[in-house]
């Protein structure tokens, strides 16, 4: 599992990445006067160009890299460590402004992994939080109809068992 | 002076400005309170303040205050509520559209089914739902399975496919919930679901008089949840028959309604070829450039026109020949590898596409703040090209030039439909985006090589220490949580 080379760990598109970091890199980054930065570098073939626009702020960025756009955030390394399975807090909170437009579960519950738990309404859609795994609802933070700000926390959930988790999310 | 306000938002109401600019019109926009940000209300030269989009008393008072002549409702919010067009003629001023008892009879979509039954269009099985009504019996005649709607207003919103009976309930009340939030109606119908359908559209642009211009079809069967993300017109892969059928049908129904105006019938047309009508919007569509492109009609500037001079003679082509074939995407705020969430934040960096062939049609600009209390399209790029292949090169291209930062958007989804194969064959159905399109979003190695470099360049923001992180399993994606992040830091 080891490698040598040093990397920075990124999150793309919700995957963890490992991005090769700290290394003598060979192109050489020229900031045009628009917002364009151009990344050069001479190879055997001729000279490689690639046209970077980029934006970041408090270890996010977003990047349109030579024609593929793409947005992440740095990650520290303790942050990668943390917990490989089961469910956290953090998997319990509202994620936008929005409306708990109704509670399917009850406290005690006990769930399956993927059960929807609460739908919510933002942007005039519904989105259902779904218990990441199989576990058991601790207790309801939230009532319906209640308008919620990012980072309240919906539910206290245990999970069951440290089973791998469902990556796909996608309602 | 004339003077225009546009009961509306975004990309939408600044297109509207533009059209209205060109004609000597005053331009005027409403705002609605968290909006106080957005692209239109720079655009305008006028802004009055509504309590919501939504708000018909409101904005017929914010127009009555300014003193506007004419209103335009773009589409979405009011665009299909009759009541709105009726209580701005009763306010004297001019709604830019059709009248309001063709807006009520075709808007309502079960009214207007009945009327293509009795003009020999065929439509789908279907039943108007009443409330609380047990609609184990109806679905089970039909046969799963079925599809709810809501019987106001489209865009997907108030829209459920069910494929059992245990399900019909829950989906029905979610359905009528989303209607009511999104269209302040929550009446829904049910209708039989044809499977691996094509979504097929006819443009048509009424002269009141039941004649008018058929401005030839859309293809928009690139569609996730009932929303559509890319339209192209002419529509590859059709038979002439059919086109001929569905052209013929809709002048049947410019003649049975009178139709003043934009308006555009949907049709399903399945893998035989054979067309149902779905229903007719009576409004301009998003999707309204592709056929502007094809046809070389400018369907707002036809729209005003006709409103501000009813008693001139329409003058549009009736059956124009189409030139090149053009293609739509719409950019959204909604991150396609976290399930397609809402994707909120400021926007730092803007840089659109520019050259041969291209449009943008943007509601956003730099410093702007998407938030999701509103619709989450941010822009609509479109591309025309002699040919239908040459116009898929061009909007990849086009795309690849596109920059949007400080937002999560779905341009690395589109990029990737646009080098699909089953696309570049216009083999597609309504489903294909959710059932059959994989693409990625992992960057290539030589992509992340320079992503390493870039960081390494610019000004370090805390380098990461501790030594090598190898050998970490990735943690799973929090549920949202990314989307939490982009908000709470996209703001400051």
């Amino acid at each position: 599992m080891k490698k040598p080379s040093p990397v920075k760990l990124a999150k793309l598109s919700g995957k963890t990445i490992e991005v090769p970091f700290g290394q003598d890199g060979d192109w050489t980054f020229e900031k045009r006067p628009g917002a364009w930065t151009i990344a050069q570098r001479s190879t055997e073939k001729g000279i490689e160009r690639v046209r970077i626009a980029s934006f970041e702020s408090r270890g996010k960025f977003w990047l349109n890299l030579g024609g593929t756009p793409f947005y992440g955030e740095w990650l520290e390394v303790e942050r990668g460590t943390a917990d490989s399975g089961g469910a956290r807090a953090a998997d319990f909170t509202a994620q936008f402004p929005g409306k708990v437009r109704k509670i399917l579960v009850q406290d005690g519950q006990k769930v399956e992994a993927d059960a929807p738990l609460v739908l919510m309404e933002a942007m005039k859609m519904e989105f259902a939080l779904k218990a990441p795994v199989a576990g058991t609802v601790k207790k309801l933070l939230v009532k319906e109809g209640q308008q919620v700000q990012p980072g309240e926390r919906l539910l206290d959930f245990e999970a069951e068992a440290r089973t791998p988790v469902k990556e796909d999310s996608k309602g | 002076m004339a003077k225009l306000l546009v009961a509306n938002r975004s990309e939408i109401a600044c297109r509207i400005f533009q059209a209205a600019r060109e004609l000597g019109l005053e331009t005027v926009a409403i705002v609605a309170p968290g909006d106080e940000s957005a692209r239109h209300v720079t655009m305008a030269q006028a802004v009055v303040e509504v309590k919501s989009y939504l708000d018909i008393e409101s904005i017929v008072a914010a127009a009555k205050k300014i003193g506007a002549t004419l209103v335009h409702p773009g589409y979405g919010f009011l665009s299909e509520r009759a009541a709105f067009a009726e209580a701005l003629e009763a306010a004297g001023i001019t709604f830019v559209g059709p009248r309001p008892e063709t807006i009520d009879l075709m808007g309502g979509k079960v009214a207007a089914k009945e009327l293509c039954e009795k003009n020999g269009i065929p439509t789908l099985p279907w039943a108007k739902v009443k409330a609380g009504e047990n609609l184990g019996p109806i679905a089970k005649k039909m046969g799963y399975p079925v599809l709810l709607k809501a019987a106001a207003g489209g865009g997907g919103k108030g829209m459920r496919r069910v494929t059992a009976e245990v399900d019909l309930t829950s989906a029905a009340e979610s359905a009528s919930a989303e209607a009511v939030a999104a269209f302040g109606d929550g009446t829904l119908f049910i209708e039989k679901f044809v499977e691996k359908p094509r979504h097929i559209e006819i443009q048509v642009f009424g002269d009141g008089v039941g004649g008018g211009a058929v401005l030839r079809e859309r293809e928009c069967s690139l569609q996730r949840r009932h929303q559509k993300v890319w339209e192209e017109a002419p529509a590859a892969n059709l038979s002439e028959d059919t086109r001929q059928g569905l052209y013929a049908a809709a002048i049947n129904l410019l003649k049975a309604t009178q139709y003043r105006s934009a308006g555009t019938l949907e049709f399903l047309v399945d893998e035989d070829g054979k067309f149902y009508f779905l229903e007719m919007n009576t409004r301009l569509q998003v999707e309204h450039p592709v056929t502007e492109l094809i046809t070389g009609v400018d369907l707002v500037h036809l729209q005003l026109e006709q409103a501000l001079h009813p008693e001139q003679k329409f003058s549009a082509p009736h059956l124009p020949e189409p030139r090149g074939h053009a293609i739509e995407v719409r950019l959204y705020a909604e991150d396609p590898s976290q399930g397609f969430m809402p994707s909120p934040g400021e926007i730092r960096a803007l840089n659109w596409p520019l050259g041969a062939g291209i449009r943008v049609d943007s509601g956003i600009e730099v410093g702007q703040v998407v938030s999701t209390s509103f619709d989450s399209m941010l822009a609509k790029i479109i591309v025309h090209a002699p040919t239908r292949q040459k116009a898929m090169a061009r909007m990849q291209v086009a795309l690849e030039d596109t920059v949007v930062l400080g937002v999560g958007t779905n341009q690395a989804y589109l990029l990737a439909l646009t080098r699909d194969a089953q696309v570049a064959k216009a083999e597609v159905y309504t489903q294909y985006l959710e059932k059959e399109f994989k693409w990625t979003s992992i960057p290539s190695a030589p992509n992340l090589e320079i992503l390493g470099q870039w960081k390494q360049n610019s000004r370090s923001i805390g380098s990461a220490s501790g030594g090598s992180p190898t050998g970490v399993e990735p943690s799973h994606p929090a549920i949202w949580s990314e989307v939490a992040k982009t908000w709470s830091e996209g703001r400051e």
